[in-house]
């Protein structure tokens, strides 16, 4: 894709105080949840972050949505500073961008009916008539397999799999130019899920929809994405388009990573690379190349410098200098 | 293969009867566990899956006794605890079930922990209230759950607050909290959603070795056929409140007799290459408080005729263990 980026990150950071003691403590060391990200997302792309458990991708989804700012680096938007804007440009941003989070339940409040909650960002776009927006709500309940009906009532009388179609139905009422999903789907059954991931990308093909998306089951990841970045430990090791990096793999936490997907079928016999050693804590990170302790590849040089991202064919990136 | 027959005792340890739980809304009565019957034995590993709503959750959440109050009750059925009706027993008798004997991590891990609360000292609790562990010992034991499902610097973590985790971290606190008491039984709700594939692989190999060292029972609530496949003996699959199809996990995915089970698989990502459209299954779940008369598929299954329509379907036998209810069965 050649189109100027929708959203370009340029060496994104953000570290989290450690404090002991009371109030005003003494910083005893850092978090270093992202740590130099560098990404761009274009129109009409789905753009995917993968990897360990609390490799940093919901903060890097934060800092986009503007709800942490970055120690450090800066995100631009349509090629301008998110955080620099302020005013009407604000108000536009955040009715451009809007997320679907990992958790439903936590970014509910439980005493709103379904209906005025997918109607709340629809209010941002003073519009439309009280008439308008109730039939905006119900079909969006309705692309999201939801009944019209069910406006009326509260969260706690839906299922986890439904919580998370109302989350979708909301973050799409105002039409926006890029979303950001943070495991959209793995609440679901497989039918929704296949209904929820096929509903987004028909809405990409109509309005030329962006996504981050952010999911660990990497079937889903493989069906949605048109790149794919794998982060390891606040940092991108490996990036490259969605065939490319399922078929040739190149570093070594990738290959692992793929390795041990299960597949959803008894008898299929997948040889799993196990990773052995701790993960690495992101307060202490090793020298040299932050995988090396667990690497089945590492080679005595891995600990000394840090690898760079580098291209090794076009469109795939890199980070390690070995392989 | 992990996955191996395992030898049914003469009594199950767990054994469900025809339970019902209800909620009583403003709409009518939800029936979200509608006559669910299954057992599961000693040391197996035992699977649910079925449509989101279907009942999966407020059926484990029945098992402890825990249905959300006051709307929803459980209105019939026994369920048979070592040959006890838990539902016979008083509130401070359940009390030490759970936990103990019948532990469960919930699907939404922000629900089960408390944000006031570190990490740490909510891991500790139901160590220090089943095991009478005390001091320096019982933060160990805190630390050393978290190491067994592979936190980074557990000793420091257990001083985090909930919203300091990510969220597959949270996961695997609830995880160690469930598993810390060594219970017999262990409910799994969507416990591993949060995680990528080599944390979950570990975690599962960690539940396996539980498992096969403390002859451990698991129900496995799941959206994921991978982990079916990969951890259940047998698995049910439900719809709309009921046990649809029950059966080993081998039998489910080579002779899947119910339409909706066959529907439900062929809606799977594959992982070894790509698709360009999924399937998925046509028309909207039932709403439980007005269900459809016959069999609660039939509006969405491409078999339904005016029988389906008409009445409710029979449980037929498929073959040993294996059964479905349903009048047109997808003969494999
Ligand atoms: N508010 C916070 N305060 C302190 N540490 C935090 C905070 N938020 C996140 N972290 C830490 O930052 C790291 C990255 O967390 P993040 O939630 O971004 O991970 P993730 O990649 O989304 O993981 P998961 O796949 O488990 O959701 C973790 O070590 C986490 O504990
Ligand atoms: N407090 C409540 N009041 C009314 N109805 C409820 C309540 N809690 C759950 N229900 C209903 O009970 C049904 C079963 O819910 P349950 O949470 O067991 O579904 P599930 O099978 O676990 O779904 P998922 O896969 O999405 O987690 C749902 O249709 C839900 O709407
Ligand atoms: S009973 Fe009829 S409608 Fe129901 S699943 Fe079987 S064939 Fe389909
Ligand atoms: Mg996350
Ligand atoms: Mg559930």
């Amino acid at each position: 894709m050649t189109a100027a980026p929708i959203l370009e990150t340029t060496d994104l950071r953000k570290y989290f105080p450690i404090t002991k003691g009371l109030a005003f403590s003494r910083v005893r060391g850092w978090i270093k949840a992202v740590d130099g990200v560098n990404f761009d997302i274009s129109p009409g792309e789905t753009f995917s972050l993968v990897g360990e458990s609390g490799c940093g991708k919901t903060t890097t989804a934060r800092i986009i949505l503007r709800l942490e700012p970055p120690t450090s680096g800066a995100v631009r938007f349509r090629g301008q500073d998110i955080y620099a804007l302020s005013g009407e440009e604000l108000k536009a941003y955040r009715s451009s961008v809007q997320a679907v989070f990992q958790d439903p339940w936590s970014s509910m409040n439980p005493r709103m009916r379904i209906g005025p909650m997918v109607a709340e960002p629809l209010k941002y776009s003073s519009t439309m008539s009280p008439g308008d927006m109730k039939s905006r709500v119900a079909e969006l309940l309705e692309q999201v397999g939801l009944e019209p009906a069910q406006a009326n009532l509260y969260p706690h009388e839906f299922s986890g799999g439904q919580r998370q179609r109302i989350a979708v139905a909301r973050a799409l009422a105002l039409k926006p130019s890029l979303v950001v999903l943070d495991e959209p789907v793995s609440a679901l059954d497989v039918s929704i899920r296949a209904q929820i991931m096929n509903l987004l990308k028909d809405l990409q093909g109509q309005y030329g929809l962006s996504y981050l998306l952010i999911a660990h089951h990497l079937a889903t990841v493989r069906y949605m994405s048109h790149r794919i970045a794998v982060m390891y430990v606040g940092k991108i090791v490996e990036m490259a388009e969605t065939e490319e990096l399922f078929s040739r793999p190149v570093h070594p936490y990738t290959q692992a990573l793929i390795s041990a997907a299960l597949p959803a079928r008894p008898g299929v016999e997948r040889a799993e690379i196990i990773l052995r050693g701790t993960v690495p804590s992101p307060v202490d990170l090793p020298p040299g190349c932050r995988f090396h302790p667990r690497c089945p590849q590492a080679h005595v040089r891995c600990s000394q410098g840090e690898p760079e991202l580098r291209e090794v064919s076009p469109g795939h990136y890199v980070c390690c200098d070995h392989c | 293969m992990t996955t191996k027959p395992v030898a049914q005792g003469a009594t199950p340890l767990l054994q469900v009867d025809d339970l019902r739980t209800y909620f009583f809304t403003r709409w009518g009565v939800v029936k979200s566990v509608d006559g669910v019957s299954f057992s599961v034995g000693r040391g197996e590993i035992f699977g649910l899956v079925g449509e989101s709503g279907c009942g999966k959750s407020i059926t484990c959440l029945s098992l402890m006794r825990l249905v959300p109050q006051p709307a929803g009750k459980i209105v019939g059925g026994r369920i048979l605890f070592e040959g006890r009706d838990l539902l016979k027993l008083g509130e401070s008798e359940m009390r030490r079930y759970r936990g103990r004997h019948i532990s469960i991590i919930l699907q939404d891990p922000m629900t089960s922990l408390n944000p006031v609360f570190t990490v740490g000292d909510q891991i500790a609790e139901p160590v220090r209230l089943h095991q009478r562990a005390r001091g320096r010992d019982l933060w160990d034991r805190a630390a050393s759950a978290l190491r067994l499902l592979r936190i980074p610097d557990p000793e420091t973590r257990l001083g985090d607050y909930p919203h300091q985790m990510s969220g597959g971290m949270r996961q695997r606190v609830v995880g160690a909290i469930a598993l810390a008491c060594e219970p017999h039984v262990l409910i799994a709700d969507e416990a591993t959603t949060a995680l990528d594939a080599t944390i979950q692989a570990q975690y599962l190999a960690l539940l396996q070795e539980v498992h096969e060292k403390k002859g451990l029972s698991i129900i496995f609530v799941t959206h994921d056929f991978g982990i079916v496949a990969k951890m259940c003996h047998r698995v049910a699959v439900m719809y709309a409140g009921k046990i649809v199809e029950m059966a080993s996990v081998r039998e489910l995915f080579d002779h899947p007799a119910h339409p909706y089970t066959v529907a439900l698989l062929d809606a799977v990502p594959p992982l070894d290459y790509r698709v360009e459209r999924l399937a998925s299954i046509e028309g909207q779940p039932p709403q439980l408080y007005k269900l459809p008369s016959g069999c609660s598929f039939s509006p969405r299954c491409p078999r339904s005729d005016s029988l389906c329509v008409r009445e409710s379907p029979p449980q037929v036998t498929v073959d040993g263990g294996h059964w479905a209810t349903c009048w047109r069965l997808v003969d494999a």
